[in-house]
């Protein structure tokens, strides 16, 4: 068999006709995702499992006393731990609130600047940044902001007669935490500004040529044509809003070391109550089953909007695939 | 051979390899050399101080690694944890057999005599039920009386209120009068009681100065919900209510309560001994001029306990101990616990290191007198096997919160903490049989 006689895909290489070519493409496959399939294996499958495992046990991380207890951590997160679903509660509250904003204002900021502007560049630049810096020092930047004695929150309403106010402590503390976490909006906006980019020119025209507004161009032509990109937002958003640990203990007013025992009850959301149970109280049995718990109720919302998505996501089909 | 033979061949070549690499040195080091791991913060274990030991110990050689509960634990897990490590003295730790008992290398030690450890040492010891007596399972690095207060007596002066007295303890009802008068004078935080690093050692000292106990005899019950309870809690009630100092609810701005004393924002803070550190010669600071150390206040019976005792262990699956153990003298006994007790920061817990604290200062010799004095009133309050210590921190400082909000009572705050305590008591029971 001469060259000539392969397909265009056997030519490259990548035919999966005969034995010996069906053989070299697998191998080649599996040669480049096995750093991945390994990784998943290794780092999230067997994890998952030993968490599983330890959520029957009264397991405290250190020690060798310990021994299976059946359901029981799972039977106590679900009848005697109110601390637990309270703190469930607080991080539904603090990601209903913090997701659409998040995927909102990117929108917002995309919208803003896709327009021609004096130095765009900049402007991209500016709302973009802030998403790009380091967490902890964007938490110590707002610890600053909102230090009672010294911060500048505190200094610009104290003109205005306003008294000072703990930010950082109860009942604030929540509020401060979603103002942290939009911060960040710039990451969104250039996620947006990319799909905003790729909506065809001549639709919106089509659509002004039949007398459409701004508005009713937005909401009837753009924002079908880049749903994919917001709804791949917003389920990331929410699975990363559901999981937050690391700003409310940056945000904890304490000495040193973030600790979260310190966190404000109204910030302790329940990742943070997770942490608290395996590295505070040493319960890693009960603090697995709150994982899995966790990890079930996840997927579920996960599998939901997923489900919920065919009616509101629009997807570009090409005219000539099926 | 196949190709699968020979990946098989290739795949054990390399583990062989591999393990030679990096399995199959001896366990010590090399030969005649033992190495020593060292898990503690390299402040206080510095590098100088590793490389003056192995220069003096050349059969000894010190691996850091910086102190990290995590990682910490999962070594024990493993089975393969450091020889010497940071802790604090706790039930927990001894019953759960996870360290190692000293009293031998203790009684056969050149460096540490038994006769010179100071009665704080007694933290580290455990007979199976009661703390503060039996077995010797690690050593105090230095410690401090931990509620005795350090008072300035400028701001006191300026606002016309009486200092507490430094020859005898006050009451907490008049050392709460106290900073409700320096309030009302204006002074925004009076007293600072160190809420931040948890009140649970506070309740518990007030608790016992009244004759209570915070658990049952068997250890496995907490006890809150009593007069001698109810009094202690509705104390950090009424402090959190009148604003006489730092919560929770209202957090010092720096995190802490030192540093608002030292730049003269506190009238007095329950800041320990350990204050002293902060006003060595050298500090910009004009705090240490009229700054007093007063004893542990009390609520019937004179008790001054130590909250930490921070230390070393030796782990009990360590593989290495009596190495371990020359480091630890070394670390107690030798130059960094004379560096330690130079620099004023805390009580050495060797007597013999005594005479080294400094005294150049005014301040200096009031407050190792009044340490002195309250050495004749420490105490190893009770602790449960059943439990660890720091789970008393967040239940209880969630309650007294809504209590001080005015949402629930002084009982309301017993019964609840009661209750979170008892669960997990139980589970620990459980655990350890």
């Amino acid at each position: 068999m001469t060259s000539s006689a392969l397909t265009p895909a056997a030519a490259a290489g990548v035919t999966t006709r005969g034995r010996g070519w069906r053989r070299y493409p697998a191998r080649t496959f599996y040669t480049f995702v096995s750093p991945w399939i390994l990784g998943f294996l290794l780092l999230t499958l067997v994890p998952i499992g030993f968490a599983l495992v330890v959520s029957f046990t009264n397991y405290d991380g250190a020690s060798s006393f310990w021994r299976f207890v059946g359901f029981r951590n799972y039977v106590e997160l679900f009848t005697s731990s109110p601390s637990a679903w309270q703190s469930l509660l607080r991080t539904l509250a603090y990601t209903i609130i913090v997701v659409p904003l998040s995927v909102a204002g990117g929108l917002f900021l995309a919208v803003l600047v896709n327009r021609r502007l004096r130095a765009r560049g900049v402007v991209r630049a500016i709302f973009f940044i802030p998403s790009v810096i380091p967490i902890v020092a964007t938490a110590i930047m707002w610890r600053l902001i909102f230090n009672r004695d010294a911060g500048l929150l505190n200094g610009v309403l104290s003109v205005f007669g306003v008294r000072e106010t703990i930010w950082l402590a109860d009942p604030y503390a929540f509020y401060a935490l979603i103002v942290v976490t939009l911060w960040g909006l710039g990451g969104g906006m250039v996620i947006s500004l990319a799909a905003l980019q790729d909506v065809p020119t001549e639709l919106e025209e089509a659509a002004r040529l039949d007398g459409a507004s701004t508005w009713q161009v937005m909401r009837a032509v753009v924002i079908p044509m880049i749903s994919p990109v917001l709804y791949f937002q917003m389920i990331t958003g929410i699975i990363a809003s559901l999981q937050v640990v690391v700003q409310p203990l940056l945000l904890a007013q304490t000495r040193t070391v973030a600790s979260s025992q310190e966190v404000p009850t109204s910030s302790t959301l329940y990742m943070v109550e997770v942490y608290n149970e395996f590295f505070f109280e040493s319960r890693f049995g009960f603090g697995s089953a709150m994982l899995w718990v966790f990890f079930i109720a996840i997927l579920a919302i996960t599998l939901i909007l997923q489900w919920l998505s065919r009616r509101f996501v629009f997807y570009q089909v090409d005219s000539d695939q099926k | 051979m196949s190709i699968r033979s020979r990946s098989v061949l290739a795949a054990g070549t390399l583990i062989a390899v591999a393990a030679a690499l990096t399995g199959c040195s001896p366990a010590g080091g090399s030969a005649g050399v033992t190495t020593v791991t060292v898990m503690y913060g390299s402040e206080e274990f510095a590098p100088a101080y590793v490389k003056e030991f192995e220069s003096e110990n050349p059969d000894i050689k010190i691996t850091m690694l910086e102190f990290d509960q995590t990682r910490l634990n999962a070594m024990l897990t493993a089975g393969d944890p450091p020889d010497l490590v940071r802790g604090l003295p706790s039930a927990n730790l001894f019953a759960k057999g996870l360290a190692a008992p000293l009293d031998n290398y203790l009684a056969s030690s050149t460096v540490i005599l038994e006769s010179d450890l100071e009665p704080a040492n007694d933290l580290w010891r455990w007979d199976g039920n009661v703390r503060g007596t039996g077995t010797l399972y690690g050593l105090v690095k230095d410690y401090s009386p931990d509620l005795t207060i350090w008072q300035n007596t400028a701001i006191f002066d300026a606002a016309g209120v009486a200092p507490l007295s430094t020859s005898e303890p006050s009451s907490w009802d008049e050392v709460l009068e106290t900073a409700e008068a320096l309030k009302a004078t204006g002074i925004e935080n009076p007293l600072g009681i160190q809420w931040q690093w948890g009140v649970s050692g506070l309740l518990q000292t007030m608790i016992e100065q009244q004759g209570g106990q915070l658990y049952d005899s068997s250890l496995t019950k907490a006890q809150l919900n009593t007069p001698e309870g109810i009094r202690a809690i509705q104390w950090l009630i009424d402090y959190g209510t009148a604003g006489a100092g730092p919560t929770s609810l209202n957090p010092p701005a720096t995190g802490d309560d030192t540093a608002s004393f030292v730049t003269e924002k506190l009238a007095a803070t329950m800041t320990g001994f350990w204050f002293g550190g902060n006003l060595a010669p050298g500090e910009d600071t004009t705090v240490g001029n009229t700054a007093q150390l007063v004893p542990a206040p009390t609520f019937g019976t004179r008790m001054s306990p130590i909250l930490g005792g921070v230390g070393a262990w030796i782990p009990e699956a360590s593989k290495n101990k009596d190495a371990a153990w020359r480091v630890m003298e070394y670390f107690m006994a030798g130059k960094p616990a004379v560096d330690r007790a130079s620099s004023g920061w805390g009580l050495p817990g060797l007597t013999s290191l005594w005479e080294l604290m400094p005294s150049a200062e005014p301040y200096q010799v009031q407050a190792k007198a009044v340490a002195l004095d309250e050495g004749e009133y420490l105490v190893t309050l009770q602790d449960s096997p059943y439990i660890n210590s720091n789970s008393w921190g967040s239940f209880l400082d969630k309650a007294l919160q809504e209590a001080i909000k005015g949402n629930t009572t002084a009982e309301q705050v017993a019964v609840s903490v009661e209750e979170e305590m008892n669960k997990l008591l139980a589970q620990g029971k459980d655990q350890l049989g």
